[in-house]
């Protein structure tokens, strides 16, 4: 079956739905199918330009192809007939970050307009498609809100469950992923700061911007931490990176009120550690549970360092937390051939 | 510089414009450049033709894009301030195709209509490259005698010349290409009925016409060559072929009426080792001249016959010629040094 | 090339006549012609005139992949020109031989039964006060209206991809609403044979003639009011109509010519062929007046150019672009007061008579050779042709924007069809 991955393309910016949509092609192709990915260019500002940008997706034709499975505005306008839609995102200027105030879409009657065109061609698309699928519960949910209508929620899985094959618990808490303000990185280091117990911190992972990693830094060298705090900042290797989740005692990631599980909380559930997280992290707590699969915070450094020091003192805690989440994990079967199974059904 | 290639493509055909842009941006990334490659689909639907056309047209890489570079039709109206085209064919059945049995529609008005646009729009979005390139002066003529465009010889290298040598003038010719009917294997069996010298064949390289395949084997038991050509119809890789080419007498390749020059060729020289075409194999003779580098014979079995055996007996002179195919590489720039300089001047 | 050619095809029609001599001439050029007749009704039943074309109904929908390309004559009478199914876009290149053709709009309106469609096309083309004038115009004075604010040229025109038009005044009107190219082409009508001069009645009465179908338009009740107005218009000019007239116009005119005292008044009603060539013939002075003028170039007015004898024409629409020394022209402010002026001063000389009729003739001989006509027609076929291309795709580029809800006339549109326009200057 030949199977076409259809994604939009921001010239030189590579992010989570870049990785995603590479990684398909290649399960694809390992799991039965002979896939190829096809990047659209999109270029979405002025607001004005988005409707040429639709015109130009609906303009192509697709030859040669069984299956098209489609990741996000204006990509998966391009007609087909039954594609099968993964959504990882809307255009969420015309939507909810329009209610919120954040979108370039003015809030007058030509902004209307455009809002309205995008809203009626993707209720056309997702009404032709052959299946509907949303990459998170909010993704889903956005999609009904607006648009009313159904999905089945399909979650990313772990790329490359393998590494995380998990290790003797180490002296240390393992902060991965990308690091920025919404992250909340510096939550940690503050919590460090009030640590009682020995254990140490490493955050590992690529800085938004440098002014990111600089404010990390920054904090360290005045709360003295230079010693207890490493940070291993900048693009890594998958092998670096599950070195390092393998080896920690426990990891930690508290985004603000994330769409989804996210990455390293997987990855974490994999090697069966337990997770450090906060209570207004979204998503991530889908899967972590307090003192079940992990430990649930206030989003405040005196909270986090209390759950460090417990899970530093109770080993025991720790190993059977890190076996909930390891087991809670598995019996998702959240893998690549289970979702390409899905998409392809 | 961030350098977007595009091209059109259509999905799960991999064909020569594929390898150019590939090569390209690895080479591209070699010097330090950051590069996207994007594909962008075409189907030559003569409906669907002109809003095809104006899905490239409305492409806006202006933000974030230094420069573009554009390589099958119609990337080439994709309007970006700095583009360069490197032209390797035009669409066709609109052009010197025209007047051919493969144009299956009639040659009315409605449709000369159709041809008229499609040229306009060529010319117009060609004018505007800052300049155009093409891969062959077969291609450089049609331009100039269609499209009214000037254009300069840009010879696509291969990616990796320096893994051919060569180790000795052996026994074999070999020719190492696609097998189809245009490439015509069959004259080359043909013309071993006719060797006076002992020189053997081989013949390797996939196919999309089974039938063809079906037809060389049935040529070679017929004529009973079994003992002197050898024909595996299988994908050979680039070690299997630089082993083959290094102890080969010379190689043949011999299309009709192609365009370029092809990567056999380039592979050929780049092994030193004569290559041996005909005179009505297009592009090939724009690499090969007479008993300088190689043979262009007539397409003719028996004057093939006589040109294999020349150089079996006279390994001298291919020894010459061979070491001249590797000159002429150099005589004509075939590098990326040059490529890169002419693109990205 | 093969063209299918939507016209009228009787012998009443100027414009069946027109096309009988240009579709000659395209077939001596070559092409294949195929005539598609475009009345209704019991005019779809009248004889053709005589033609080495096929000749079928345009009702039976022609097979557009039968031709290279349609062309549409269009005219003011429904029962002439309804026969052509208006469907959004007509893939074909229309023949504007009348610029206001509200009447034909009316009369395809009736067919739909939908009164709200005819306004919405009002509105959206002349605006909401103008809709309000289409509404409660009264009869008498619709058609001048309707010149003035609603000429409905637009409608058709942008169901067309391309146009002809046959004077200067109505260019701009039909190429802004028309997606493809519009090209002005002077009408080229053969009419009749010219005529010598001389006058045969010996009545001592200077004869003036008007000819066409009597209604308001041809400003008769001008011509009597102007007759009326000075003792020797009245006492010296005698008065001929010819054309098919109601009962009561007749009456109406007639007593109108009886309150002003005009005795020298006749109207013939419909006359035969042979019978207009007479009464032209026995003419001093023909008086083709139109307010307001509908046609896109006159065809009527050539004929009485064409006959050498002097003509008073009103100064408006293609009238007015005939070149000033010809034909005598009245200001339509100032009808009585200035044909009283052209009358007398035509009056007083025979020479002046004699010497704007031959120069008049002269050059209405210029203008009617259809040979012309089919060469320059078809240059702009062909450009058509290699138009409509670009107005499928842009049309196909329309459609998906009206899909998403945005307005034909959305700047979305308009920044594609510059796009358009920067792909490909030439057309």
């Amino acid at each position: 079956m030949k199977v076409l991955v259809v994604n939009s393309l921001a010239p030189f910016l590579h992010g989570g739905a870049e990785e995603l949509a590479n990684n398909l092609v290649q399960n694809l192709n390992r799991y039965g199918a002979e896939a190829e990915l096809l990047r659209i260019p999109f270029s979405w500002d002025p607001a004005e330009r988005l409707l040429e940008e639709m015109l130009i997706c609906r303009q192509f034709q697709l030859w040669n192809v069984d299956r098209v499975i489609a990741l996000r505005f204006p990509a998966y306008l391009v007609p087909f007939q039954r594609k099968t839609l993964w959504i990882l995102h809307q255009f969420r200027q015309a939507y909810d970050l329009y209610d919120a105030g954040q979108s370039h879409l003015a809030s007058d009657a030509r902004g209307t307009v455009i809002r309205e065109a995008i809203r009626t061609a993707d209720n056309n698309c997702f009404a032709e498609a052959r299946h509907l699928f949303t990459n998170s519960p909010v993704t889903a949910e956005r999609l009904k809100r607006y648009n009313g209508f159904d999905s089945v929620v399909l979650r990313p899985p772990l790329n490359d469950p393998e590494l995380f094959a998990g290790d003797n618990p180490g002296n240390y808490i393992f902060a991965g992923g990308r690091i920025n303000s919404g992250k909340r990185q510096h939550l940690l280091v503050e919590a460090m700061s009030r640590v009682k117990s020995s254990v140490n911190l490493v955050i590992a992972g690529p800085p938004d911007q440098p002014g990111d990693a600089a404010t990390l830094r920054e904090l360290v060298a005045r709360h003295n931490l230079g010693d207890r705090v490493t940070l291993d900042l900048g693009l890594l290797s998958r092998h670096k990176i599950a070195g390092y989740v393998n080896g920690a005692l426990a990891c930690a990631y508290l985004p603000f009120d994330e769409d989804s599980f996210g990455y390293v909380t997987m990855e974490a559930c994999q090697a069966g550690k337990p997770m450090i997280t906060s209570s207004d992290s979204g998503g991530v707590l889908d899967l972590i549970l307090h003192e079940d699969t992990g430990m649930v915070c206030e989003p405040d450094a005196g909270s986090l360092a209390e759950a460090i020091d417990r899970l530093a003192h109770d080993r025991n805690l720790s190993r059977r937390l890190g076996d909930n989440a390891r087991n809670r994990w598995l019996s998702l079967n959240l893998t690549w051939e289970r979702t390409v199974e899905r998409l392809l059904s | 510089m961030r350098v977007a290639i595009c091209s059109s493509f259509v999905p799960f055909i991999h064909g020569g414009g594929r390898f150019i842009v590939e090569w390209l941006a690895t080479k591209l990334r070699e010097s330090g450049h950051q590069v996207e490659a994007v594909y962008l689909p075409f189907v030559e639907i003569n409906e669907q033709i002109l809003p095809q056309f104006l899905s490239y047209r409305l492409m806006d890489l202006s933000q974030n894009v230094d420069r573009l570079i554009t390589i099958r039709a119609p990337a080439h109206l994709i309007p970006h301030p700095n583009k360069k085209v490197w032209f390797i064919h035009h669409i066709r059945l609109f052009y010197d195709l025209w007047e051919s049995p493969y144009r299956k529609f009639p040659d009315d008005e409605r449709h000369r209509g159709l041809r008229r646009q499609i040229m306009e729009a060529d010319q117009t979005a060609l004018r505007e490259a800052r300049q155009v390139f093409t891969n062959s002066q077969v291609v450089s003529r049609r331009l100039q005698t269609y499209n009214k465009i000037e254009s300069e010889v840009l010879y696509p290298p291969l990616l990796e010349p320096e893994r051919f040598h060569c180790r000795e003038y052996g026994d074999e010719v070999v020719y190492l290409s696609r097998v189809e009917h245009h490439k015509r294997q069959h004259l080359l069996i043909e013309a071993f009925r006719y060797v006076k010298t002992p020189v053997k064949l081989r013949l390797c390289g996939v196919s999309s016409n089974s039938s063809y395949v079906l037809q060389l084997r049935l040529q070679i038991t017929r004529h009973q060559l079994l003992g002197r050509v050898s024909f595996e119809n299988r994908w050979v890789s680039e070690e299997e072929k630089s082993e083959l080419l290094a102890g080969a007498l010379c190689s043949a390749y011999l299309p009709q009426d192609e365009d370029s020059y092809g990567y056999p060729s380039l592979e050929s020289s780049s092994a030193e080792k004569a290559v041996l075409t005909t005179t009505d194999s297009g592009g090939v003779t724009e690499l090969v001249k007479d008993r300088y580098n190689g043979r262009v014979v007539e397409p003719e079995p028996k004057a093939l016959a006589s040109a294999i055996d020349e150089l079996y007996e006279n390994r001298e002179l291919a020894r010459q010629m061979g070491q001249a195919a590797r000159l002429r590489l150099t005589e004509l720039n075939i590098n990326w040094d040059h490529v890169l300089t002419r693109l990205l001047s | 090339m093969k063209l299918g050619w939507a016209t009228p095809f009787n012998a009443n029609s100027a414009i069946a006549r027109f096309s009988a001599d240009v579709t000659r001439e395209l077939i001596a050029l070559g092409h294949e012609v195929t005539i598609l007749r475009s009345e209704v009704g019991e005019d779809l039943a009248l004889p053709p005139l005589p033609s080495n074309a096929p000749i079928i109904s345009a009702n039976r929908k022609w097979n557009a992949d039968k031709f290279d390309l349609v062309v549409i004559n269009i005219g003011d009478n429904h029962a002439y020109h309804g026969g052509i199914s208006l469907n959004a876009k007509l893939h074909a290149v229309g023949i504007f031989h009348d610029w206001c053709i509200v009447n034909l709009f009316n009369g395809w309106l009736a067919g739909t039964r939908d009164q709200f469609q005819g306004d919405e096309i009002v509105r959206r083309l002349y605006g909401a006060a103008v809709l309000r004038q289409f509404q409660e115009a009264s009869p008498r004075d619709f058609l001048e209206i309707a010149g003035r604010l609603f000429p409905m040229t637009e409608w058709y025109a942008e169901r067309l991809d391309g146009a002809l038009v046959h004077s200067d005044f109505y260019l701009e009107s039909v190429r802004s609403a028309c997606p493809g190219p519009v090209m002005r082409l002077p009408l080229a009508y053969a009419g009749r044979t010219p005529m010598d001069q001389s006058p045969r009645r010996t009545d001592g009465l200077i004869h003036v003639l008007t000819f066409g179908m009597v209604n308001p338009n041809k400003r008769i009740e001008s011509v009597l009011r102007a007759l009326a107005a000075r003792p020797e218009l009245k006492e010296r000019i005698a008065y001929r109509v010819a054309g098919s007239v109601t009962p009561q116009e007749r009456t109406r005119l007639e007593r109108i010519a009886a309150e002003c005292g005009v005795t020298h008044f006749h109207l013939e009603g419909r006359v035969s062929d042979d019978l207009l060539d007479k009464l032209i013939r026995e003419s001093d002075i023909i008086c083709c007046l139109r307010f307001p003028a509908l046609e896109g170039s006159s065809a009527s007015v050539l004929e009485a150019m064409q006959s050498g004898r002097p003509v008073i024409v009103t100064d408006t629409g293609c009238y007015a672009e005939i070149p000033d020394g010809l034909v005598l022209k009245i200001r339509p402010q100032a009808e009585i007061s200035d044909l009283q002026q052209h009358l007398f001063a035509l009056l007083q000389s025979p020479d002046e008579r004699e010497r704007m009729g031959q120069a008049a003739a002269l050059w209405a001989r210029d203008q009617s050779d259809p040979a012309r006509y089919a060469r320059d027609a078809m240059a702009h076929f062909q450009r058509v042709i290699t138009t409509q291309p670009l107005l499928r795709c842009a049309e196909s580029a329309g459609r998906e924007a009206g899909l998403w809800g945005l307005e034909p006339n959305d700047p979305f549109l308009r920044r594609v069809a510059t796009q358009f326009e920067n792909l490909w200057p030439k057309s």
